[in-house]
């Protein structure tokens, strides 16, 4: 007999706390589902932000996945981690949305300066990252998705489990959508002194 | 241009070090130059887009998703259990499957032991509790309801002649078309039931062996000398009586026809009850009742004939009441026909019965000078 429990179970990060975690959920336990919302909810929500740069929507995607992921727990054999195999499951619906929506609107406007409007508008002192991620929705979006899981921490291998494809294309891609992002920055003229001089203060 | 994308691939990937050949090609590549002086950008416009992003990303409470969770986590207790039950069933499983096995096991014995065995020669079966089922060689199939029935290996090895032994019991025997020549035959000790195929029935009884016909035709032989062969055919039936029992319903009816003047019929019976005799006293009695008839009807010569062929074949030691009678009928007939011969045949039977119910008269005619 399982009680809801509202203190959060101690949960042991890496590869322990990883099966830990799903074995509490294989075996049905409430509190397990809460917790496993609570440690990838927040980071899942950035990613999905970042892609769809609609809260709205990000939150329904978020819903969508943890609804998704509860339902197929069953099936989870933890080949991936639980991160990645979240990871995996919003970007996909995240994608799905895109392109659903891009068949509707094809006379959309592509994303501009609305779109970062949309995204943050009352943010002060955050022009480089508004302005990087006009940019970043210019790229394609495979560059645009590894540039985004690599800058929320995940690895080279999850990046690669969460795309589905081998850790060396993830690799390449990630060093030329570096290499990219870096000239369309110089580009749009934000690889400045000033840039460079802030950044070397802040370091 | 190519060397610029393969040396990015190599030098802009997260955490490469400054490698000499790509501090050469910065040398000489002013858009690479650019790419490399933006890299350090890049990465910190990346922590703000996350920082940016983090800010402005409110996650939605739980119980948003709180009821799928329950759901999926009920679903998942539920296989749980399944999951835990799943060794009791296969257990449960294997467990009917083997008495299954063994319900078959005992099924398939008991309809092979069902099975009618085939008879081989000399094999004797019994029926005891429950009747048995045997099949010959030849596809005659037996039902031995109760006694015992042997299958006699003399005959066994003349395939053409199989003769089955009932001592005592009930056969049931479903005989096919069998070959010409071929012969089927069960032997009671009362008589033998030969067959060429046909289904009947033979019950000994403890006096007597019963015969009833269901199909084809039955050649009854009854045991002993002289007894007529009956043919039966399908639903006739003929009770067989042992050869004693035949041999004293023989004497009775003659002796009754003897009682009522009926000589030609005694006569006739007693032909028979003379092909019906197995030892000499046997034959001697009917020769006695023969001579008895002939004296009746007056033929006094033919009498003494047949009364002095009884002393004959009577063996010494035999003193049964008729035969003192024959003796005395004997010696009377001939003291008819010459008193003087008579008292030899008197002295006979006085030699023959010491004892006998005639022994007065025998030893007053045989010495009448002492009777004197």
């Amino acid at each position: 007999m399982t009680e809801m429990r509202d203190e959060t179970i101690l949960f042991f990060p890496g590869e322990i706390g990883e099966r830990a975690l799903r074995a509490r959920l294989v075996a049905g336990e409430d509190a397990a589902y809460r917790d496993c919302y609570q440690l990838y909810a927040p980071k899942l929500m950035r990613l999905l932000m970042g892609i769809l740069h609609n809260k709205a929507r990000a939150e329904e995607i978020l819903q969508d996945t943890f609804i998704a992921a509860f339902r197929s727990v069953g099936r989870f054999r933890g080949e991936v981690s639980i991160s990645s195999w979240l990871a995996r499951i919003a970007t996909n619906r995240a994608y799905n949305v895109i392109r659903d929506e891009s068949r509707q609107k094809r006379t959309a406007p592509p994303p501009g300066e609305e779109a970062v409007s949309r995204f943050e508008p009352q943010v002060e002192g955050r022009d480089l990252a508004r302005k990087v991620m006009v940019i970043l929705d210019q790229m394609d979006p495979s560059k645009k998705l590894a540039l985004l899981l690599q800058a929320e921490g995940y690895s080279v291998a999850e990046i690669a489990e969460i795309s589905d494809e081998p850790r060396g294309t993830i690799l390449a891609r990630l060093s030329r959508s570096r290499a990219e992002l870096s000239l369309r920055m110089a580009e749009a003229g934000l690889v400045t002194s000033e840039n460079l001089a802030s950044m070397e203060e802040r370091s | 241009m190519n060397d610029c994308i393969s040396l990015r691939e190599r030098f802009f990937a997260p955490e490469s070090g400054n490698a000499p050949e790509w501090m050469a090609h910065l040398q000489c590549c002013p858009e690479c130059r650019l790419a490399q002086q933006g890299i350090p950008l890049v990465d910190r416009a990346l922590a703000e887009v996350v920082q940016l992003q983090q800010a402005s990303s409110v996650v939605p409470p739980f119980e948003t998703v709180a009821k799928a969770a329950q759901g999926a986590a009920r679903t998942q207790r539920r296989r749980r259990t399944v999951r835990r039950s799943v060794p009791f069933l296969y257990t449960g499983l294997a467990t009917a499957a083997l008495a299954a096995g063994l319900v078959a096991m005992v099924w398939i014995g008991r309809v092979r032991s069902a099975a009618p065995k085939l008879l081989a020669a000399g094999a004797e079966i019994r029926a005891t509790a429950e009747a048995k089922s045997a099949v010959l060689g030849n596809g005659v199939r037996i039902r031995l309801e109760t006694g015992s029935l042997r299958l006699a290996v003399a005959d066994v090895a003349d395939k053409d002649a199989q003769t089955l032994i009932l001592p005592l019991g009930r056969v049931f025997v479903d005989v096919p078309k069998l070959p010409v020549g071929s012969t089927l035959s069960v032997r009671t000790p009362d008589a033998e039931v030969r067959v060429h195929g046909t289904r009947f029935h033979v019950i000994r009884t403890g006096k007597d062996t019963q015969v009833q016909v269901v199909e084809g035709v039955v050649e009854v032989r009854p045991e002993g000398i002289g007894r007529p062969v009956q043919m039966l055919r399908a639903g006739e039936s003929a009770t067989v009586g042992s050869a004693e029992a035949y041999r004293e319903g023989l004497r009775r009816s003659t002796l009754n026809a003897l009682d009522h003047g009926e000589f030609a019929a005694a006569e006739k019976q007693i032909g028979e009850m003379v092909g019906s005799s197995a030892d000499r006293a046997q034959q001697a009695e009917a020769q006695a009742l023969l001579a008895w008839s002939l004296s009746a009807r007056g033929k006094r010569g033919e009498a003494i004939q047949r009364y002095r062929q009884v002393m004959t074949l009577l063996p010494d030691g035999v003193q049964p009441l008729w035969a003192e009678n024959a003796c005395a009928e004997l010696a009377i007939l001939i003291e008819q026909e010459s008193p003087q011969g008579s008292s030899s045949t008197w002295a006979d039977c006085l030699r023959r019965f010491p004892d006998g119910v005639h022994a007065g008269l025998a030893r007053s005619r045989a010495h009448p000078s002492k009777g004197k």
